[in-house]
Parts: structure tokens; C-alpha cells; sequence
């Protein structure tokens, strides 16, 4: 049996991470991003960054293109290859339209060019926020799913299978060599430990497992 | 040289009689015998008989020369056989005796006149003989059977064997002779007309083979049998070797001409020469300064000048159906742009025999065609009658050059159009870096001091990094403005002329292109400037290149001019001058900035850099427009301040 998460714990939190060689662009971004009440970790490096502490932390990334010894561009396909969602916004000096496309259609967030007016990246960094809180409320759900469904039995997965398929419990019942009351027990097994209400409930979830299975 | 000899020592001499002493020797014998015959006849009873020996004693005498001698001798002997007979048989009768006795006298008298006759045939001999000892030919005389009777000092001297050596010997034999046909055409000619002359091959003493040119007679005796062959020869070994030579020279020197793969021409400059020469009589002395003034002059002499041959290359070269169509006045070949030609007069009047350079020629088709040329007098530098031309065409090679050098250029253009790129990239975010920091700081800081609790000690960090930052900005503006000037100098003095020549060559083929003619006056008195020689080529090649495209729409006429003077402060002052569009009003102001250009292809550095460059030397550049049309762009260089300026 595990525990489910409780909402109420109030989450981490976020933090904007600065990736920029350039010290003074740190420093300003940091008193900006401070000014406004947002916790901030500079970083001179890719490396350093990837080294952080508290790496699981909640907000998102703000980084520069042009970095030494990578480009931002390759550093964004690879955190993806690493399975970081963690939201970027991406500074540039002397961003050309073929650069932002691409870092567009990879996922970024926003695409701004140096000197930027703060409000474009205060509002762009609030939205990457956002986008990283409800990437983890999704991850968080599906993450309970997973672990409810994971307690089930085989038997009680081949019932819930069936039901949310819509079959009678007579029906699977004969499909699995059960008697009626056997598919009842195992689908009020089924039904509590994966805390649906209803069967509409467990139908939804069967359909999030698959979608991110 | 073989020593001189005596004529009596020789050949001719011993054919008339013995030496002196031999004479002697002959006479005395002669007497010796007479008196033994004299002896006998008249003591022994031989009776007569023996007078007849008398004769011998006659002959003997004879030999030995003297017409007296012979004279005496006979009436000697006569009155000898008179004297025995006398004695012997008393004064005369009639009888066989007496018979005898006259017979013996007329025997002698008849031996005696013989004698003189034949002494008289030599003396005419040995008198030819003696002329034929005064001639330097070589003179031999053989008889029928080919053996030498007569041998003089002139064959001596050609054959090298001496008269005893050649005597007897067999002629065709001891010289080895060859005649130049068949030996039996010669020995017709020589039996019919008598003579025959021509060349023959003989053989030296010393095995060296002689050519000799031979005139053979036949001579004849009264009754037109053939007695002997005279042979007169000249040595003509070495003429024949010399002219064999030349025309063996003549010969080579045909053959280049007509097979050179090079163009050759002959001209004659006979009445250019002449004409010069009249100009001289009328009291020209400076031919250069006549020449630059009087341009007509120079295409008259063109038109004087006349081609003698060509060879088939240059037919080839030009075009021509023939080599007859080559032939005559010079000046339809040469463009009446030419400006070489004054230059070759004045060499060839100077008597410098060879002149050299680049011109440009029209060939038939009236196309121009870019040529070297060099020209020399291979008979001396006064013959001005066969004056060699050797021409290459090289304007194939010319616009291979000039296309090389413009896609050089643009290449040059490319290259710095993309480094200025790179510089300006790499130069933005040096600049962009801070500035963001600033504009981020100033506003991070506006947020502090907005906050319902201001916080002033975030917004004055964030100030005071604004204050940092700018000046970061600011290093880097100065940081690239020191990187540019940081080339080191070079600063040598220099002479603006040969500069001046080098630039022209560079833009020979622009200015070919766009029928640009130049004229440069660098006055000699003016100072030499001291600089960065290749940043002002640079500058003297921009402009030149400048005036050259902005006479581009110019019809008629382009003419550039660049001149240099000292320009009154103790510096120089060039000036490059066209007579193009001039430049617009709305330039005018601008027209050193950077990045104003009136070319589409321009980026507009050129006259920037220019300018900063003969700042940095210490000078000025400035331009005007002509009132005529055209532009004027001036620079000075003061000569003596450079260094310090530039440093």
C-alpha cells in the first residue's frame, strides 16, 4: 500500500536558473529576478549548472545562446535526451530568426534578444514557471497512477482491463473463467485501490495510464 | 714564311744552264778533250776521223751557256782540225782525206749553230721563268707524263715542298689533285681551247687539304705537239672557308627568321633616320623634348618606317593572307594611341642599336593585340636599313592576367566584406554584453526603489553595477579602436615616381579595359616622402582606381593625371585628377565617412581609410570638383613631421 500525496503539502519553491559566462548579465538578471520575489541560481557554466545541488527543484532556465565550449541550442536537445522538462528562455546578442525558429520548435519558451526589456523576461520567465508547475501536477497524477496500478494484482489489472473496456462483470466473468462474484470482489479491489469513485473515474485513469505509458 | 731566295738559286735558273762552277768545270774539260783529240788527231794516222769527237767538246761548252763561249769553242775546234789536217797530209788535194776533214768541219759548224739556237730558246725560257718567279701565285709546269719541270716559289709556298723535293716527281701524285669533274672533261677543255680554269682540291706537304684555283695552259711546241702544262694556282683555302661561314651564318640566320615561332620583322629605318637627321640640322638638340611635343612627328617617322619581311609567324600573328600584305609603312599597325614608338626613335637616334618594351599592335582584322617587343640593329647601330624586330604576343597572357587580377580583387573585396562582417559580429557582442547588464541593472533597480518597501541598498548595487558596466562597454569601444591602429609602421623615405610606376602597372589592365590613358608628373625636385610605402600605395592605388571608374559613363576621352610637387611648406602634394563625373553635391560632405559610397559594389571604406591613413602620416586629403568636369583629389605629405605623426 502506499500513500497517496497529499495536496495540501504546499510545493517547492521555484527557482530561476541563469546559465550566462557573462557575470555582469548574471548579476543584473539576478537582482531583476530578485526584485520581483523569485528565488535565483546563477551559474558561469553548462557544467556548473549540471552540477547543481537540489537539481528536482521546480521553475525553469534562462540561458544564453552563445556559451563557451557549447552552443545553447545543443545543450537544450541534450537535457531533452536527459529527460529534463525543465521550461527555457533563451538570451541571445545577436539572435538571427533560423536560431529562434529552431529553438522554438525544441520546445523553448521564449527567444530574447540582448539588451531585452525586463518585462519580456520577468513575463516570460513567470510563464515558464507556470508551465513547469503544471508539467509536474500532470507528473505528479500520472505518478500516483502509476503507483495505485502498480498494486494490483495481475488478476485485478485483467479485470480492470475489461471493465473500462465496458464489459459486463458476467462477461468477464466468462472470459476469465470466473464466477460473477470473484469479478465483483476483484473489481471493488480494483476500484479502491486505485481510489476511483466511479467507473467513469477509472475509465479517465486507465485512459492517462495508457496515454503515458 | 719560308726565307727569302735568290732567283738564281731556283728552279728557273738550273733549266738554262749549270751553275758557274759547273760551267767552269765543263769548260775545262771541254779544253782537256780538245787538246787530247788535238793530240791524237794530229800524231796519230787515225787520219781525220777523230775531229768528229770535237763535237762533244762543242756541246760540253754549250752547256755551260756563254753564246761567245759556244762561239769560241767552235771556230777552236774547226781550226784545230785544220791545223792536224795541214800537218798530216800538207796542203790540200782532193782525196777522202780532205773529204773527211770537211765533213768533221761542217759537223762542228752545224753542232755550233744548233747549239746557239737551242741556248737562245732557253734564254726566252729561263726569261718567262724569271717573271714567273715574280708572281705570288704558284706557278709548276709539267710535261705530258704528268712530271714536274718548273716549280716556283709561289708553289713552294702553297704546296710546301720545295722545287728539288717537287722536281721529277708526278704531279697529280705528289698534290693528291681532285679535280671537280671527271678528268677527262678537264683534259678535253685543256686539249681543245687549250686553257682550263677552275678549283681543285690538293694535298698540302703537311697533309692539310688546300683549295686552289687553277689555270691551266697547254703549251705547244712549233709544230703544235703538246709539250708541257702550265698550272697557275691561288690559294683560295680560307676565302673559301669565310665564305662558307658567311653563308653558312646567312644561311642560320634565314632559317630563325623564317621558323622562329616568334614574330621577326625587318624594317628599315632609312628615312626616319634621316628625317631625324634634318630635324638636327635645323638646330634640334633635344630630341626627347621635340618627340613628347610634337606627337605628328613621331607617326610621320611611323609612317617612314618601312617593313622589309616578316617571317611566317608574324603572318600568322596578325592575320595577313601573305607576307606581301605586311609589307610597307609601319603605322598601320601601330594604334594612334601608341606611345612607345617615340621612345624606340629616340633610342635608335642616340645610337643605342636596341630598344625594348610592351605595346599594343592592330593586327588586319583591327584587332589590338598586347605585345612585347625588342628591337635591334644586327648590322651595327648605323645601319638603320635592316633594323630586326622580334614581337610576342602576349595578350592572351594579359587577359588572363587582368582576369586573374580582378577575380584577385573581388576575392580581396569578398575577404574583407566578410571580415569586416566577423569583426563587426564579434565587436557587437562585445558591446551587447554589457549594455544588456546596464539596461537589466536599470531596471532591476527601478523595481527595488518601486517596491512598497523600497529597498535601497539592492537598487543602489544594482546602480552602481550600471556605473561598472558602462565603463566595461566603453574599454571595449577603445580596446577595438587601439586593435585597428595597432599595425606596426614601417616608415621609410621613399621615391614617389617608382611608386607611382608600380600603380600604373597594377591598373594597366583596368585602365586597357576602360581606355584610360595616363600621364604622370612627379617633378624631380620634389621631396622624397617618408612613410608607410605600402599603406600609401594603398592610398595613391585607391584613388587612381576611383578616378579610373568614375569616367566610366565618360564618352570620348579619359585621361587621368597624377601629379606631385613640393607643395611650398617643405612637404609634398600629389594630385590625382580625372575628368569623370565629378562628385555629387549630396556626397560632398560625407565623402570620407565611412560607409558613403556612390559605387552599388561599394562598401564605402576606401576613401575612410584613405583619409585616416594620410592623417596618420601627418598629411591631408581633400577633393574638388573641376570646373571643367571631373574631380581632384589632393594629398599632402609633410616630409619631415611623418615619424612623429605616424609614430
Amino acid at each position: 500500500m502506499t500513500r497517496m500525496p497529499n495536496p495540501l503539502t504546499p510545493a517547492p519553491a521555484p527557482v530561476v536558473c541563469i546559465v550566462d559566462d557573462d557575470a555582469a548579465v548574471r548579476e543584473a538578471l539576478d537582482s531583476l529576478f530578485r526584485s520581483v520575489g523569485l528565488n535565483v541560481a546563477t551559474f558561469g557554466s553548462v557544467a556548473d549548472f549540471l552540477a547543481r545541488e537540489n537539481a528536482s527543484a521546480p521553475g525553469c532556465l534562462v540561458l544564453d545562446v552563445r556559451l563557451p565550449g557549447v552552443n545553447g541550442l545543443d545543450f537544450q536537445a541534450q537535457l531533452a535526451a536527459m529527460d529534463n522538462r525543465l521550461p527555457i528562455v533563451f538570451m541571445t546578442g545577436h539572435g538571427d530568426i533560423p536560431m529562434s525558429v529552431r529553438a522554438m520548435k525544441a520546445g523553448a519558451l521564449d527567444f530574447l534578444s540582448k539588451p531585452f526589456r525586463d518585462q519580456d523576461m520577468l513575463d516570460a520567465v513567470s510563464m515558464a514557471i507556470e508551465r513547469d508547475a503544471a508539467e509536474r501536477r500532470d507528473a505528479n497524477a500520472i505518478g500516483a497512477l502509476r503507483q495505485a496500478y502498480a498494486s494490483l494484482t495481475p488478476r485485478e489489472r485483467e479485470v480492470m482491463h475489461h471493465v473500462t473496456a465496458g464489459l459486463m462483470n458476467k462477461q468477464v466473468g466468462s472470459l476469465l473463467g470466473l464466477s460473477e462474484i470473484t469479478v465483483k470482489i476483484h473489481r471493488g479491489n480494483v476500484m479502491r485501490k486505485m481510489a476511483a469513485r466511479s467507473l467513469a473515474e477509472l475509465v479517465r485513469q486507465a485512459e492517462a495510464l495508457a496515454a503515458h505509458s | 714564311m719560308p726565307p727569302y731566295r735568290p732567283l738564281q738559286a731556283s728552279a728557273g735558273a738550273s733549266l738554262i744552264g749549270p751553275r758557274r762552277s759547273v760551267a767552269a768545270l765543263l769548260m775545262t774539260a771541254g779544253g782537256l778533250l780538245a787538246l787530247a783529240v788535238f793530240l791524237v788527231d794530229t800524231f796519230t794516222p787515225l787520219q781525220g776521223a777523230v775531229a768528229v769527237v770535237y763535237l762533244v767538246e762543242v756541246l760540253l761548252v754549250a752547256a755551260s751557256g756563254s753564246r761567245r763561249a759556244i762561239g769560241g769553242a767552235a771556230f777552236g775546234c774547226m781550226g784545230l782540225t785544220i791545223v792536224s789536217f795541214v800537218r798530216g797530209h800538207g796542203w790540200p788535194d782532193l782525196d777522202a782525206a780532205m773529204l773527211r776533214c770537211l765533213v768533221s768541219l761542217s759537223a762542228i759548224a752545224i753542232t755550233a749553230v744548233l747549239s746557239l739556237r737551242a741556248r737562245d730558246r732557253m734564254a726566252t725560257i729561263a726569261g718567262q721563268a724569271r717573271l714567273i718567279e715574280l708572281t705570288h701565285d704558284s706557278i709548276y709546269v709539267r710535261d705530258m707524263d704528268d712530271v714536274i719541270v718548273l716549280w716556283n716559289t709561289g708553289a713552294e709556298q702553297l704546296y710546301g715542298w720545295t722545287a728539288n723535293e717537287a722536281m721529277g716527281q708526278r704531279a697529280t701524285v705528289l698534290l693528291a689533285t681532285a679535280l671537280p669533274g671527271h678528268h677527262t672533261v678537264v683534259d678535253a677543255a685543256l686539249f681543245s681551247a687549250g686553257r682550263w680554269e677552275g678549283e681543285v682540291i690538293q694535298k698540302h706537304r703537311d697533309g692539310r687539304t688546300v683549295i686552289v684555283a687553277t689555270r691551266c695552259a697547254l703549251l705547244r711546241d712549233d709544230r703544235g705537239k703538246a709539250r708541257v702544262i702550265l698550272e697557275a694556282g691561288t690559294d683560295v683555302t680560307a676565302r673559301r672557308a669565310a665564305d662558307a661561314a658567311l653563308s653558312e651564318s646567312e644561311d642560320r640566320y634565314r632559317s630563325m627568321f623564317e621558323k622562329a615561332r616568334f614574330s621577326f620583322w625587318e624594317e628599315d629605318w632609312t628615312a626616319v633616320m634621316a628625317r631625324v637627321a634634318t630635324l638636327r640640322a635645323q638646330g634640334v638638340t633635344d630630341l626627347a623634348a621635340y618627340l613628347q611635343a610634337n606627337p605628328a612627328f613621331i607617326r610621320e617617322c611611323c609612317a617612314l618606317t618601312l617593313v622589309t619581311d616578316v617571317n611566317d609567324a608574324t603572318v600568322r600573328m596578325l592575320g595577313a593572307p601573305s607576307r606581301e600584305d605586311l609589307l610597307g609603312p609601319l603605322d598601320r599597325f601601330l594604334p594612334t594611341t601608341d606611345t612607345t614608338f617615340g621612345r624606340v626613335i629616340l633610342t635608335i637616334a642616340q645610337g643605342g642599336g636596341v630598344a625594348e618594351g610592351e605595346t599594343h599592335i592592330v593586327n588586319l582584322k583591327g584587332e589590338r593585340l598586347t605585345v612585347l617587343f625588342a628591337l635591334n640593329m644586327p648590322l651595327g647601330p648605323t645601319r638603320f636599313d635592316r633594323v630586326l624586330v622580334s614581337v610576342v604576343d602576349i595578350t592572351d597572357r594579359k587577359r588572363a592576367e587582368r582576369a586573374l587580377m580582378a577575380v584577385q580583387s573581388e576575392l580581396a573585396q569578398a575577404a574583407r566584406i566578410t571580415a569586416l562582417g566577423e569583426m563587426s559580429a564579434s565587436i557587437a557582442h562585445e558591446v551587447n554584453q554589457p549594455l544588456a547588464a546596464i539596461v537589466t541593472h536599470g531596471e532591476a533597480s527601478l523595481r527595488w526603489l518601486r517596491r512598497p518597501t523600497p529597498n535601497l541598498d539592492e537598487a543602489c548595487d544594482a546602480i552602481s553595477r550600471v556605473v561598472r558596466d558602462a565603463r566595461r562597454a566603453s574599454e571595449v569601444v577603445h580596446h577595438v579602436r587601439s586593435l585597428a591602429s595597432k599595425e606596426p609602421r614601417q616608415h621609410v623615405r621613399f621615391d614617389l615616381a617608382a611608386l607611382v610606376t608600380e600603380c600604373a602597372l597594377l591598373l594597366e589592365g583596368e585602365m586597357a579595359q576602360h581606355h584610360v590613358t595616363l600621364s604622370v608628373d612627379v617633378d624631380p625636385e620634389a621631396p622624397l616622402p617618408r612613410g608607410d610605402r605600402v599603406q600609401l600605395q594603398q592610398v595613391v592605388l585607391n584613388l587612381m582606381g576611383n578616378a579610373i571608374r568614375a569616367m566610366s559613363a565618360v564618352q570620348g576621352a579619359r585621361s587621368l593625371a597624377l601629379r606631385a610637387r613640393a607643395d611650398g611648406a617643405g612637404g609634398l602634394l600629389v594630385e590625382v585628377e580625372d575628368n569623370g563625373t565629378g562628385i555629387p553635391e549630396d556626397i560632398a560632405a560625407h565623402l570620407f565617412d565611412a560607409f558613403v559610397t556612390t559605387r552599388g559594389g561599394g562598401m564605402g571604406m576606401g576613401l575612410a581609410i584613405c583619409r585616416s591613413t594620410i592623417e596618420s602620416h601627418g598629411g591631408r586629403l581633400w577633393a574638388t570638383n573641376r570646373p571643367e568636369g571631373g574631380a581632384t583629389f589632393h594629398f599632402t605629405l609633410p616630409v619631415t613631421v611623418a615619424e612623429e605623426a605616424g609614430a
